[in-house]
């Protein structure tokens, strides 16, 4: 009955204390919604381009033209030696006549260019498209692959891959000092809203003090007041980060089609639960760290 | 009550605030503590009150050893004392009623209880009609007995009053003091810090009197003896 009465007393000092210092309140929501729409934003675009590269890394495939010497049953055999190297994910087999047939396909109108050649004397090769487990690796893996007898040769993008992997790691490394140095900056000016909002009421706290109030029965309006504000800024963030990612959205795929962003809908519920828990941490926190100093007295 | 002997009080930069005091005050008693500015007399109360810790001697509050006392247990120690300042310390955004309820809300006492309680304190100091105005809307005497009412609330064994006049008028801080001796007359013990002589003589109580951190009279029914050094 006790712990009830506390904690409705609590919570209405609480809800009270928001209002009574609006410009704070405001202050700390405002800085709080800031802080993590320009966090969440830098990390969800930097998290579209990773995954943007890695799926165009996943599509680079080392190409394996079979020796022209063996036959169809033979080229076929030589798929379980390519699973058995090192690195390779996948490998799919295309016939030479499949590989007439897309040719003549891919060339239209123009077909007729072929018209001379047929299964008798095909003159392409039976050929394997091998994907890769780390595409770090295509040197390595190529080399290998180039070692098994019945190869005949090889084909690969080493330079578009090695390419995209420093794109890849550059995009990384400027999106962790982004979230990095924003990070900070946010705890900077949030721990000092919070110590400006806290020093304007030393005085109460002295007098709770005084009056033999324990420090937990100091802490909890402003832990829930905290927590409010917390969930308030995290709520709002999660809402802006919403409509800026829709307009983002937008905007790339006018202009880059071809660059898939992933619908805000899947990530949505993350976003939600880690602004929140990010916002009812700081608030919370900001508010007991930085009341310490006041309490001892 | 109170039992000080040998207490001295240095602080950290060197300032010997307080040396080899000893005093001992009853329950119910009305106590003057006397002084010029920097004799000692804050650091005597905020010793009393746990903010501080004597660098050597005993000091006994209510039953808790200041000397040793844990952190967790000065709330306690709290409770059993009233304390009211020369400048009130009252919360401007609550009403009178809340500024004083809040006292006992602090030691978890229930909603009745506290009506009840507060209703009947600031009856007693006079301001039951103004329970539900602000403190900036009272007078400086008015704002003084909101703080009394917070101090006397828990029913405090002690009182203990730093300089309650030194922002009123004489005609206030009579009224006050006469105040002050009716709570005494209830059974709480009363000790008033102050340096206004015409007060201190007119009620004729015990007086200690503190200068350099020593105590150097100590008279029942006695006066304000200390002359303040004359800077002209």
């Amino acid at each position: 009955m006790k712990n009830r009465m506390s904690f409705s007393y609590f919570l209405k000092e609480g809800v009270h204390s928001i209002f009574q210092h609006g410009f704070m309140s405001f202050a700390t929501v405002s800085i709080i919604l800031a802080c993590l729409l320009m966090t969440g934003t830098v990390t969800l675009l930097s998290f579209n381009i990773n995954n943007a590269i890695s799926h165009l890394q996943a599509q680079s495939e080392i190409i394996v033209w079979v020796d022209e010497s063996y036959s169809g049953e033979q080229a076929r055999g030589l798929e379980r030696e390519l699973l058995a190297v090192e690195n390779v994910a996948s490998v799919e087999f295309k016939s030479k006549d499949t590989a007439l047939e897309q040719f003549r396909e891919e060339l239209g109108d123009d077909s007729h260019i072929l018209d001379e050649f047929d299964t008798t004397n095909n003159p392409l090769r039976d050929e394997y498209h091998v994907t890769l487990e780390d595409v770090a690796l295509v040197r390595q893996t190529r080399s290998s692959i180039l070692q098994l007898p019945g190869v005949g040769g090889t084909s690969s993008s080493e330079d578009t891959i090695a390419m995209l992997l420093r794109v890849q790691r550059v995009c990384q490394i400027v999106s962790l000092v982004l979230v990095v140095a924003l990070g900070a900056i946010s705890i900077f000016i949030i721990s000092n809203t919070v110590k400006l909002a806290m020093f304007s009421r030393r005085d109460e706290i002295a007098i709770m003090k005084m009056v033999g109030a324990t420090n937990w029965f100091i802490r909890w309006p402003f832990v829930i007041e905290g927590l409010l504000l917390g969930v308030v800024g995290g709520g709002l963030a999660f809402f802006a980060e919403w409509g800026v990612y829709v307009e983002l959205h937008q905007l790339i795929q006018g202009v880059l089609p071809s660059f898939q962003m992933v619908e805000f809908e899947v990530v949505r519920l993350v976003i939600l639960g880690v602004f929140l828990g990010v916002g009812i941490i700081v608030g919370i926190g900001g508010s007991v760290l930085s009341m310490r100093r006041f309490l001892d007295v | 009550m109170i039992r000080m002997s040998d207490v001295s009080m240095v602080y950290d930069n060197g300032t010997r605030a307080v040396h080899k005091a000893t005093l001992r005050i009853d329950e119910g008693e009305f106590v003057f503590l006397t002084g010029s500015s920097g004799s000692g007399k804050s650091t005597l109360i905020k010793l009393l009150t746990g903010e501080i810790r004597p660098t050597s001697g005993r000091i006994i509050v209510n039953n808790y050893n200041i000397g040793n006392i844990k952190k967790r247990e000065i709330p306690y120690l709290r409770r059993t004392l009233g304390v009211v300042f020369q400048d009130f310390r009252l919360i401007a955004d609550k009403s009178v009623y809340e500024n004083v309820a809040f006292a006992m809300r602090a030691i978890g006492a229930r909603n009745r209880a506290i009506r009840k309680r507060v209703r009947y304190v600031l009856d007693l100091v006079g301001l039951s009609e103004k329970m539900d105005v602000h403190p900036q809307e009272l007078s400086g005497g008015e704002q003084q007995r909101v703080a009394i009412a917070r101090a006397l609330v828990n029913n405090p064994r002690l009182i203990i009053a730093d300089e309650p006049t030194g922002n009123l008028d004489p005609a206030r801080s009579l009224e006050l003091m006469t105040l002050f001796e009716k709570i005494n007359e209830l059974g709480t013990t009363i000790l008033i810090v102050t340096h206004e002589k015409e007060l201190v003589d007119k009620f004729e109580k015990r007086v200690i009197v503190i200068n350099n951190g020593e105590i150097i009279s100590d008279q029942t029914g006695g006066y304000y003896e200390y002359e303040e050094p004359n800077e002209f």
